[in-house]
């Protein structure tokens, strides 16, 4: 019986055939190419400059060469066993074992060994982890000698924490998953805490107290280095010259780690099927839910608060009311993510102030994160056509005219975030002493702020329907990085001639606040009217049965 | 008695404290059309993906052609197909790319033209290069079931299989399980649709929340549970409800309850 068998071969190949076939399609369409040229464009501006500087820098000294090897040498083998430690983590219990579900469909009912299935699974891996670790190569190609033992490096390196991850889901599957969990969970926290006592002990020494160079003098040691030992011919390979001088030891024993665990992932041989289907079934539902919400589903909400109806008003009220009681219910996690985002923004000057006073520390901060409530929120309060992808042939059949549909999918993102920003601006104010004059009438233009984001929002969304759950690899990545491009270009056009209006009414009409307000708050209200408009032609024309099968 | 290919003995299935399925036992054999009903959460589904080698029996033993799918799994799955509810497909391979990669997973030699007739068959040629997430919903039904059809198993699960068919598409399906148990093969199909199992089948096995209700033929279903001539609906009311619920009344019981006999 063959390793991996010829039908699953072919299944691989031909998968990898239809992502390339897509692509063509994809240039086939105006849309398509255009947003593959973009796209292209984008991706090459990220690798072209460090592709040059390969041949245009002046190489660096050979001791310079000799220090940063060494250097990395010492120091990537926490990196990889940081990878471990995070693999082992994250595996909770059967998630390694997740496969697409129309593999569950047709490979597991088939004839085929569970072995065979695993080795499927883990060569398939091998293609986007060629990708990762080439791009990853050119952007860390200085921590080692040679570009190309880097990327083999970085390729085996990846592929052995996700064999590793494979042999701990499948141990779950072997012994009492629940325990084992924990089991792991404790094993990852110890190592963790040897490791910091460790560079803590080791680090003593150290007279400038830089932690890398307290890890490096921990690695010097030879606790150190027993501990990092099984990572080591990882970091050698990445690190040497050449695959056939002082990278063929360290490549043969990489290889014969990883081909070690699969024959330990085939040897434990566990009745993995029934967790793979139920962890597909998982993962298909969360992809789901990140398509619907933006990731942030799924967690408490005020399921028990009601509201009362609103009025109809051609059709407007009862959408609104929908989408409000769906924001309230959502605002536990919205609150959530705010909160993160206040610690994220927060801590790290508090931490570093040592002589400002605190207001002064955080007065920069606090109008970032104005700003950033308003760019960030959306992808969170997910109350727009995004939400309701699955839903747009219902909409589509109410008796609402499209703009009032269009308008209650954006008018209550844009209102509960400003609801959020307001207030949180006028605190600022006050306790951080910004003493902006007439901050307040400032809250209309939030409002048309909010809405115009949210409508751009929604241009890119029905302009570019993607469904995560399916979305078909490169060209959903690339259509992505166009659509939020174009999105944050339009939002700078449009908020920059409004605030430009602003300055022009300021200047010339006696250095009146509210008079600038009144006049960036009434273009930001002109251009989220068209912007509502444009919402609205796109949402009338769009036809769920063409756009969802061809862009799903 | 001819052999199973079949056999299901003592085959349950528990999660944590909840048993899904209890000590089942029943057999197939060649040209059997079996329908397994019973209400949601009876057990059904689970039962299926067991015999399909998805998910392994708590206890008892599943032989499909006298392999175990638990101790021999590529063999027993040699000999079977299972089509799940609302079948997945690979969205990005065509529909004769699934045809191809299926002839090829159950060794399928020569399959061209077999593809080609299925695919006459149940009304896809002009798909033939379509994507599969370019299919509707029925079209993707009709797309697995030829993949089923393709290497000729002896034992076919259909799990709902007439979800999203057009009318032809019931037909076509129809006659072709009717054509698999001429050829021998045995038929077990999971489906809500008492009138079409009844139409189609010539076993009956009713599960009740994993207990086996009845297994057997259609005319010794009527036997222990109504008269003759009874719907299979009645056969399936009265071995599924418990004493004295609507699921019991007859039509002329109904009719009275709710007055419309006076009217």
């Amino acid at each position: 019986m063959s390793l991996l068998p010829r039908p699953l071969i072919l299944l691989i190949w031909l998968r990898l055939r239809a992502s390339l076939r897509l692509l063509g399609r994809t240039a086939r369409t105006p849309k398509g190419l255009a947003v593959l040229l973009v796209g292209g464009v984008f991706i090459a501006m990220g690798f072209v400059p460090l592709i040059l500087s390969l041949f245009i820098e002046r190489p660096p000294s050979p001791e310079a060469v000799a220090a940063t090897r060494e250097r990395s040498l010492l120091l990537l083998p926490f990196g990889i066993l940081g990878l471990v430690l995070l693999s082992v983590v994250r595996t909770a219990g059967d998630g390694a074992l997740a496969f697409l579900q129309a593999e569950v469909d047709f490979l597991f009912p088939a004839p085929f060994t569970r072995a065979q299935l695993l080795l499927y699974k883990l060569a398939q891996r091998v293609v986007p982890l060629l990708w990762l670790s080439l791009f990853v190569s050119v952007w860390v190609r200085r921590l080692g000698q040679a570009w190309l033992p880097t990327w083999v490096g970085l390729l085996l390196t990846l592929w052995f924490v996700h064999i590793l991850s494979l042999c701990l889901a499948l141990a779950g599957q072997k012994f009492e998953a629940r325990r084992f969990a924990l089991w792991r969970r404790v094993a990852a926290v110890v190592t963790l805490v040897v490791v910091v006592a460790g560079v803590l002990w080791a680090g003593r020494a150290v007279e400038s107290g830089k932690p890398l160079e307290m890890v490096e003098a921990f690695a010097r040691s030879t606790p150190g280095w027993l501990f990092t030992l099984p990572t080591l011919p990882f970091a050698r390979t990445i690190c040497a010259a050449g695959l056939t001088s002082d990278g063929l030891l360290p490549v043969t024993l990489a290889l014969l780690i990883n081909v070690a665990l699969i024959v330990v992932a085939i040897r434990l041989n566990a009745h993995w099927l029934e967790a793979g289907a139920e962890s597909s079934q998982r993962l298909a539902a969360r992809a789901d839910e990140i398509r619907r919400t933006g990731g942030f589903g799924g967690g408490a909400s005020f399921s028990g608060l009601r509201m009362p109806m609103f009025p109809r008003f051609g059709g407007l009220g009862p959408l609104a009311w929908r989408q409000c009681v769906a924001g309230i219910r959502q605002g536990l996690r919205g609150l959530f993510v705010l909160a993160i985002m206040v610690a994220v923004m927060v801590v790290p000057p508090l931490l570093s102030n040592r002589t400002n006073s605190l207001p002064g520390a955080l007065r920069p901060i606090g109008a970032i994160l104005l700003c950033y409530i308003s760019l960030f929120l959306p992808q969170v309060l997910r109350l727009d056509f995004r939400a309701d992808v699955d839903r747009l042939d219902l909409l589509k059949g109410l008796p609402v005219s499209p703009f009032l549909v269009s308008l209650a999918q954006v008018i209550v993102p844009a209102t509960l975030i400003t609801g959020i920003q307001a207030p949180l601006g006028l605190v600022l104010n006050q306790t951080l002493g910004w003493q902006i004059p007439g901050l307040a009438y400032w809250i209309p233009a939030a409002f048309f702020a909010n809405l115009l984001i949210a409508s751009l929002e929604n241009i890119a969304f029905l302009l570019w329907p993607q469904r995560t759950t399916r979305g078909a690899g490169v060209q959903f990545a690339m259509s992505q990085v166009v659509g939020q491009m174009l999105k944050l270009l339009a939002l700078a056009i449009l908020v920059g001639s409004a605030v430009a209006v602003g300055v022009g009414a300021f200047v010339l009409l006696g250095r009146s606040v509210p008079l600038a307000a009144v006049a960036v708050a009434s273009v930001l209200a002109l251009e989220s009217a068209v912007t509502v408009l444009i919402v609205s032609r796109l949402f009338a024309a769009f036809d769920p049965a063409v756009e969802q099968a061809a862009d799903a | 008695m001819p052999d199973a290919i079949l056999e299901v003995s003592d085959y349950t299935k528990r999660y944590g404290d909840v048993l899904a399925v209890d000590r089942l036992s029943f057999r197939l054999e060649a040209g059997q059309v079996v329908g397994l009903v019973g209400p949601n959460g009876a057990g059904k589904t689970t039962t299926m993906r067991a015999i399909a080698g998805i998910i392994p029996p708590s206890s008892g033993t599943i032989r499909v052609g006298g392999h175990d799918v638990v101790n021999d799994p590529v063999e027993a799955k040699r000999r079977l197909v299972y089509v799940p509810d609302d079948p997945k497909l690979f969205d990005t391979l065509s529909v004769q790319e699934h045809l191809q990669f299926t002839a090829s997973i159950y060794d399928v030699r020569d399959w061209k033209p077999k593809a080609e007739v299925l695919l006459e068959r149940f009304e896809l040629t002009p798909k033939r290069s379509a994507l599969a997430r370019e299919l509707s919903r029925g079209m993707r039904q009709k797309l697995a079931i030829c993949c089923a059809y393709l290497h000729e198993p002896k034992l076919v699960m259909f799990d709902e299989p007439m979800t999203g068919l057009d009318p032809l598409g019931i037909r076509t399906l129809k006659i072709s399980i009717q054509e698999c148990a001429a050829r021998g093969a045995s038929v077990l199909i999971s489906s809500h649709l008492l009138a079409l199992v009844e139409d189609l089948t010539t076993h009956l096995l009713i599960l009740e929340s994993g207990v086996r209700r009845f297994a057997g033929s259609l005319a010794e279903a009527r036997a222990s549970y109504a008269t003759d001539g009874a719907s299979l609906e009645e056969v399936f009311f009265r071995a599924t409800a418990a004493p004295g619920s609507i699921a019991n009344a007859t039509p002329r019981e109904l009719r009275s309850a709710d007055g419309s006999d006076n009217a």
